[in-house]
């Protein structure tokens, strides 16, 4: 396991040529072995546009990002990608979607369903793998997307707004899920988002992006997340006064900076 | 009673009635029969054809030149339409290179380009299916284009970050999500196809149900006539529904939110 490197990052959106739009300007972290990254930041800062690049789906246009000391040139199987919705294929059962990066492989159909099953079970899918994607409810097909990326073992899970489309029950659930199966796995996780409470709770790096042109304003060391695996209960971690007195701050943080 | 049913019932009363206007208007002779026979002496007719044949050949065999006809050019025109709808819905030069002579030629009537069908391949069984492909191969690779380009693009980047070579992508992302509009412009491919039928036996047929419709026409033979659309229209009319069957079976999930 190693570090994702991302070094003086600038992203431009052109949507002709005289007219290009800085989207973020001069970006720079570490992402170092287990650790959980969350980025936040409001719409308009270009956090989506910061996953793609380090998934390999869009080019900076300055700077270099680096897994292992090898410069990404595009997307691989060891950046695993969580989207928000509608990345499954409605065609396969759940388990064949699961198993659908081990098919890409070339591994033979019952060691990928024998594996998509361990990984069913370890997001609480258990006797699903029969169902239809269109029978699941919207936190079942999250938990499917999840299982879907880490089943082919990527040394990087992305996770781009992967709760935004879930309502506040279902989301905190995905939440301890989440923190759960990166506890288990030892993956790193990138995880964007524009859920400031969401950020707080389950990053163990917080990056607090600035809108148009997104620039770090601060990276924030924290460990909620820690104290939930610990055994500590969620609302309990959330109604902390100290989890409180941080998400003020950055609430603060963002409104000072909007100018409406 | 549900809508369903309502509709049923509606849709069959409406032909009913319109038999029974068409009966009225024979046996009150207002029309002479050469133009409009009864429905009884086209049901005889029928009877006739399906029991002696017409023009040295059996109804079915009639029927099924026709069927082997639409079923070959159908054939030939999917092979060679999904491949290319595939190749232009990826790639832009492909695109810009061929939409143009595929939306020249589409609105074309098959009829107009006939002619020259016959003189370049003669008034072979060759001519007759090649024209009935050319006339379903428009409608399948514009379908088949339109599937691909509206492929989402989040399901080929995750493809893309599971390992995906291009290939696989196409084989595995691509063609099943576009396989709607492929079915559905093999259903409108179909539909054409059948109807340019009876232009395709024009050519030295001998048998089919558009030479049959043909013949009986230059001898007036007007109950044959009308046995023959009514024979035409219920062949298409089965294939539709066949069709739709077969795409509710392919694409379970197509029209559901997911």
């Amino acid at each position: 396991m190693g570090t994702l490197k991302v070094s003086n990052i600038d992203a431009v959106y052109a949507s002709s040529k005289a007219n290009e739009k800085v989207v973020l300007h001069n970006i720079s972290f570490e992402i170092g072995e287990g650790e959980f990254f969350v980025v936040v930041g409001p719409s308009g800062s270009g956090k989506t546009t910061l996953l793609n690049l380090v998934a390999g789906f869009q080019f900076p246009a300055k700077g270099r990002i680096e897994l292992d000391g090898v410069e990404v040139n595009g997307p691989s199987a060891e950046r695993g990608v969580v989207f928000q919705q509608d990345a499954l294929l409605p065609w396969l059962t759940v388990i064949q979607n699961v198993a659908f990066g081990l098919q890409l492989k070339g591994v033979d159909k019952q060691t990928r369903e024998f594996t998509a099953k361990n990984i069913l079970n370890l997001v609480g899918l258990k006797g699903f793998e029969a169902h239809h994607i269109w029978e699941l409810s919207g936190g079942m097909k999250q938990r499917v997307n999840l299982a879907r990326a880490i089943v082919v073992d990527p040394q990087l899970l992305l996770m781009d707004e992967p709760f935004g489309a879930l309502d506040a029950f279902t989301k905190e659930q995905m939440q301890v899920l989440v923190l759960k199966v990166w506890h288990e796995t030892g993956k790193q996780i990138l995880l964007i988002t524009h859920d400031i409470e969401e950020a707080i709770f389950m990053a163990t790096k917080l990056l607090l992006l600035t809108s148009s042109p997104g620039k770090v304003a601060q990276i924030l060391h924290l460990d909620f997340g820690k104290r939930l695996i610990a055994g500590e209960n969620v609302r309990q971690i959330k109604a902390d006064p100290q989890f409180i007195e941080i998400r003020e701050k950055v609430l603060e943080h963002f409104f000072s900076e909007q100018v409406i | 009673m549900d809508i369903f049913k309502q509709k049923f019932w509606i849709s069959i009363t409406t032909v009913l009635a319109l038999i029974a206007l068409w009966a009225l208007a024979a046996y009150l002779a207002w029309v002479p029969p050469l133009y409009l026979p009864s429905p009884l002496s086209v049901l005889i007719k029928f009877n006739e054809l399906l029991n002696k044949g017409y023009m040295d050949a059996t109804l079915w065999q009639h029927l099924s030149a026709s069927l082997n006809r639409v079923g070959l050019a159908l054939i030939l025109a999917i092979s060679v339409a999904v491949p290319v709808g595939i190749a232009i819905g990826i790639n832009r030069v492909l695109h810009a290179a061929i939409d143009p002579l595929i939306e020249f030629y589409r609105p074309v009537p098959p009829l107009a380009y006939l002619p020259l069908i016959v003189i370049w391949f003669g008034i072979g069984e060759f001519s007759k299916v090649l024209l009935i492909a050319l006339a379903i191969f428009a409608p399948v690779v514009v379908s088949t284009a339109n599937g691909v380009r509206s492929v989402s693009a989040v399901r080929i980047r995750a493809a893309q970050s599971l390992g995906a070579t291009q290939y696989q992508i196409v084989r595995y992302v691509i063609l099943p999500s576009a396989l709607p509009d492929i079915l559905t412009g093999v259903r409108i491919g179909l539909g054409i196809g059948w109807s340019t039928l009876v232009a395709a036996e024009l050519i030295a047929a001998t048998q089919g149900l558009g030479f049959l419709i043909q013949s009986a026409s230059q001898f007036l033979v007007t109950d044959l006539v009308i046995a023959g659309i009514l024979l035409i229209a219920s062949v298409a009319y089965s294939l539709e529904i066949v069709l739709r069957c077969l795409q509710k079976k392919l694409v379970p999930w197509s029209g559901k939110s997911h």
